[in-house]
């Protein structure tokens, strides 16, 4: 199995939340919110290349708009690996965390 | 509308610099950045959004630039995977592409390491930028005497009346002397320097406090290494070791070992105070010991001022009886301007003579490189044809071709580092100096060969590759390729003719050089040099006035015929000129002439015929008083039609100085010499310099050498005999002799030394004009194949194919002589203008040069020609 890192993990669930409107400003603003940390275009980028080189992602060219100043969207879609791979992500973020319950990290602080 | 638009603009550069470093064909990239300045703009204002703009792209590249050079690594591949393969299928370009690079990187790296030593001399002193060396210029009456030294008392009056200066350093270096630790004798190299020496110069003492180690008489300060192998278990400080066998100086403080780029190298420093006891307090009151003296001048002085200020005797008033200018030189120009030339001393005459070298194989190594490169590459017209068939750029070829070129020349870079390393030694040898390619020097010298290596792929690389990329590809996969274009045929004989013309130069320098140094092995010096051994005194004066006993002791022995003892050994010193009062003439017209003490028998030892007159008689007193004996010179020059009998003083001023240094009074002593007899002339010095008038006084108490005749069949045999005869005339005194022929040879060690560099280098730039004329033909020869292979067919039989390839090139080499001879003729007269006693240029030099360069070039044109011919016409032509 093909374990994802860390930032393709958190991008490729940002691209699978975000559906139709998934390019990459969205999913900055969406990973800064979650993360709570300052993410760059360039952090962003290149997972999102990666994961297109795995065959997670693909994307396709949106239509330009104004606020672009008349550039191009490059909208990524999960492929059918990708939701796989975030299954797989989930199942073993699930049994990692099983029979852990809630607060006892907490209280080791 | 238009307005707002603008003001919500994000930067242009940034824009532009999106594009340019992440890979963003359709501009999603640069979308994605002015959208998200927009909405900035919108929430939280122009200024903010800006900076965050910024922010977001300067941490983004890094990102931006490992993904393009992933994604272009698969490209690089490729065109290394071709560079390679180009290599190994074409080894003999690739070989002498490389091996010429190697070489000529390698001599210029060495050269630079030189160069880099040579001015680094004395570079560490942390006030060095404030020291200055004085020297002196004195207009006499018909010379003008240059020194760089001074006598004792300058540097305290200087110091008194010159308030530019700080500190004041007297130095004077003793050479090798011999010291005795305990039983232990040995010689150590010795400086005097005064109290101020370790706070001036910054040769760092271990322990010993600097202000104090120099200040009492009889005091010494030495080196770590002295200390740690004469006192290796024991505190040497308050440890007396004697000087020249009879002076005690005890051990004040230790210092680090000299740096190698130091130009005075001492063992030991004594304090210049000590001079009063070993010199003699006469000698040292009156101020007559001669020294260096360097300065320390205060922050923000002016040298040139100071200069100036001391060069005018109203400002200066230190005891001068003729016009002298005073110069300050820095000290970081000691080492290689010398004011007066020392055997030691680097020249920068010589860094440019050896850089000057290393460029010229240099630039052989890179027309070769050029010339091989282009021919190489139209064997690749057909690669070249394919790929722009599939659609690549003549962009795309250009920078396939110059990376191709790069790499060759960063290869030849890393082999010529390997290379410079193991010859180094071979330099050494032949320079005489001792450098080392160490981590410290070599990476800046590394970094700087580095940029040369990728110019001169570039520039190696841009042509061909500005060539080879404009094929059209529909001629080159039919076959033809228009390489035989007239300018780019005409460029490569220029190359060629330049690459010839150099290295034809340097053989006529090897010639000349050659001739010139033989020509002086070989002249007569006017004395005999074989077969005398001579035994050097250290000055000491108590074993030359046993010179009858020691003579007596010595001649007992069969094998040793004569001995004799002078001041000077006869080929090494030509003498300082002094003024002396001759008979009938006025004071004031003074003949020049330098003085010389000889011993009774010097003459008829070293076979200089007398003309007239008689020689001194051994152990005459009025001989010793009042005989002189003159070289035909002197009596040319003073114009005396009979000589003997006349009568010369030897009329001195005598300057009295009071304590502050100024000349307060002057008196004369004169003492009446008579002319015994005169001399042939014979060469005292080099045969750089003219003789001079000589007059000589026969003074047993001025003896620094002997000098025996030895049979030289048993040469060991009388060495050991000496050597124990010597241990009872003087117990504490080392045996320290030599030939007198290996003595006067050292006087032309760096011609020498120069005579080899070149012959090495004109040998290194012919092998590389001749590798490249090995490459340039077979590429000629490939070109003109199915030609030569019609006309074997037609009845051409070899020779007559070798007339007809070598035709060509021989008229280039025609041409490399017009060029080589003048220029060669012009630098080289100059060289011989340095030497009185020079050959005259011969046109035999020339044409021996010429002649050996076509033969070399006609070997190799035929070797090709025959392989080339000797080919079966059958599978040339087989194809049309």
């Amino acid at each position: 199995m093909n374990l994802l890192g860390r930032a393709e993990e958190l991008v490729l669930l940002a691209v699978w939340k975000l559906g139709d409107d998934a390019y990459c400003v969205p999913i900055k603003k969406h990973l800064v919110k979650t993360t709570g940390k300052d993410w760059v275009f360039g952090a962003v980028y290149a997972p999102l290349e990666r994961l297109e080189k795995k065959g997670l992602l693909q994307s396709s060219l949106g239509d330009p708009t104004p606020e672009r100043g008349g550039k191009r969207k490059r909208i990524y879609k999960l492929t059918k690996a990708g939701v796989k791979a975030l299954i797989e992500v989930k199942k073993v973020e699930k049994a990692m965390w099983d029979n852990i319950s809630e607060g006892v990290l907490e209280k080791l602080l | 509308m238009s307005d707002g638009n603008k003001k919500n603009r994000p930067p242009r550069l940034g824009s532009w610099l999106v594009g340019r470093v992440s890979n963003d064909p359709f501009g999603a990239k640069t979308g994605d950045f002015e959208e998200e300045f927009r909405e900035n703009v919108a929430g939280v204002g122009f200024l903010r959004a800006y900076l965050i703009y910024w922010k977001q792209l300067f941490k983004s590249i890094p990102g931006f630039l490992i993904f393009t050079i992933i994604r272009s690594g698969a490209m690089l591949k490729s065109y290394f995977k071709i560079a390679i393969r180009n290599l190994l299928k074409n080894r003999i370009y690739s070989l002498i592409n490389i091996t010429g690079l190697t070489i000529g990187f390698a001599c210029c790296l060495i050269v630079l390491l030189y160069a880099q030593s040579e001015l680094s001399y004395n570079d560490f002193h942390d006030k060095g930028d404030r020291l200055y060396r004085v020297l002196r210029e004195t207009t006499r009456p018909n010379r003008i005497s240059r020194s760089s030294t001074a006598f004792t008392r300058f540097a305290g009056y200087a110091q008194d009346n010159l308030p530019e200066i700080e500190k004041t350093v007297r130095i004077t270096s003793y050479g090798e002397r011999l010291i005795i630790i305990d039983d232990l004798k040995v010689k150590k190299q010795i400086l005097f320097a005064d109290s101020t020496f370790f706070d001036v110069f910054s040769f760092p003492l271990q322990s010993g406090s600097k202000d104090r180690v120099l200040e009492q008489p009889n005091s010494v300060v030495v080196s770590k290494s002295f200390a740690d192998q004469y006192y290796p278990e024991e505190e040497p400080f308050g440890k007396i070791i004697m000087y020249d066998g009879k002076f005690p100086l005890t051990i004040t403080g230790i210092m680090a070992d000299i740096p190698e780029n130091s130009d005075y190298q001492f063992d030991l420093a004594v304090s210049f105070v000590s001079l009063r006891t070993i010199s003699g307090t006469r000698m040292y009151d009156r101020g007559a010991l001669s020294h260096t003296t360097f300065f320390l001048l205060k922050e923000n002085v002016s040298a040139a001022v100071l200069e100036e200020k001391m060069s005018n005797r109203m400002t200066f008033k230190y005891g001068r009886t003729y016009p002298t200018k005073y110069y300050l030189q820095p000290l970081d120009k000691m080492h290689t301007e010398p004011w007066l030339q020392y055997a030691n001393y680097g020249d920068i005459k010589n860094i440019y003579m050896l850089s000057g070298l290393a460029i010229a194989i240099l630039l052989i190594a890179c027309v070769n490189y050029i010339n091989l490169s282009s021919s190489f590459g139209i064997r690749r017209s057909k690669e070249v044809g394919l790929k722009k068939a599939v659609g690549a750029g003549r962009s795309m070829l250009v920078y396939q071709f110059l990376g191709e070129s790069i790499f060759l020349a960063v290869i030849a870079l890393v082999f010529s580092v390997i290379a410079a390393y193991l010859f180094l030694p071979v330099f050494n040898e032949l320079s005489g100096r001792n450098i080392i390619l160490g981590l410290s020097q070599g990476i800046e010298i590394v970094v700087l060969l580095g940029i040369i290596a990728v110019t001169v792929g570039v520039i190696a690389g841009l042509y061909p590759a500005l060539f080879i990329s404009g094929f059209k590809p529909v001629n080159v996969i039919k076959g033809k390729t228009n390489d035989g274009t007239s300018s780019s045929s005409l460029l490569r004989r220029c190359l060629v003719v330049f690459q010839f013309s150099v290295s034809l130069a340097l053989l006529i320098g090897m010639i000349v050089f050659r001739e010139q140094l033989g020509f002086i092995h070989k002249k007569d010096l006017g004395f005999t040099r074989e077969n005398i051994l001579t035994i050097s005194l250290f000055e000491d004066v108590r074993i030359g006035d046993r010179y009858n006993t020691i003579r007596d002791e010595f001649l007992k022995n069969p094998d040793i015929y004569d001995m004799t003892a002078m001041h000077y050994i006869p080929g090494t010193y030509s003498g300082y000129l002094d003024g002396y009062v001759l008979e009938g003439r006025p004071k004031t017209d003074k003949a020049q002439m330098a003085l010389f003490h000889v011993s009774a028998n010097y003459f008829e030892f070293f076979d200089i015929p007398l003309k007239s007159g008689r020689c001194f008689e051994p152990g005459s007193q009025s001989d010793i008083e009042n005989a002189v004996i003159l070289n035909k010179k002197a009596v040319e020059m003073i114009g005396w039609d009979n000589p003997i009998g006349k009568n010369i003083k030897f009329y001195r001023e005598k300057i009295r100085y009071n304590e502050k240094g100024y000349a307060s009074s002057s008196h004369s002593v004169d003492k009446d010499m008579r002319v015994i007899g005169i001399i042939e002339n014979y060469h005292g010095g080099s045969l750089k310099d003219d003789i001079k008038p000589m007059i000589f006084r026969y003074r047993p108490d001025m003896y620094d050498y002997f000098s025996l005749k030895i049979n030289p069949d048993r040469t060991n045999k009388i060495i050991s005999f000496i050597d124990e005869k010597w241990s009872h005339i003087a117990p504490n005194v080392f045996l320290d002799y030599f030939f007198n022929d290996d003595r006067i040879a050292e006087a032309y060690k760096s011609e020498l030394r120069n005579a080899r560099i070149i012959n090495i280098s004109s040998i290194i730039a012919i092998m590389l004009a001749g590798m490249g004329l090995i490459g340039l033909l077979s590429y000629n020869l490939e070109r003109r194949i199915k030609e030569l292979g019609i006309r074997k067919v037609m009845g051409a039989a070899i020779n007559n194919l070798i007339i007809l390839i070598s035709k060509d090139f021989l008229y280039l080499i025609l041409i490399s002589n017009i060029i080589a001879w003048p220029a060669a003729y012009f630098i080289l007269s100059k060289w011989l203008d340095s030497y009185v006693y020079r050959i005259e240029m011969n046109l035999l030099y020339f044409i021996e040069a010429g002649a050996l360069t076509a033969l070399a070039a006609l070997t190799i044109i035929c070797a090709q020609t025959i392989k080339a011919a000797s080919r079966n016409p059958v599978d040339s032509l087989r194809y049309d």
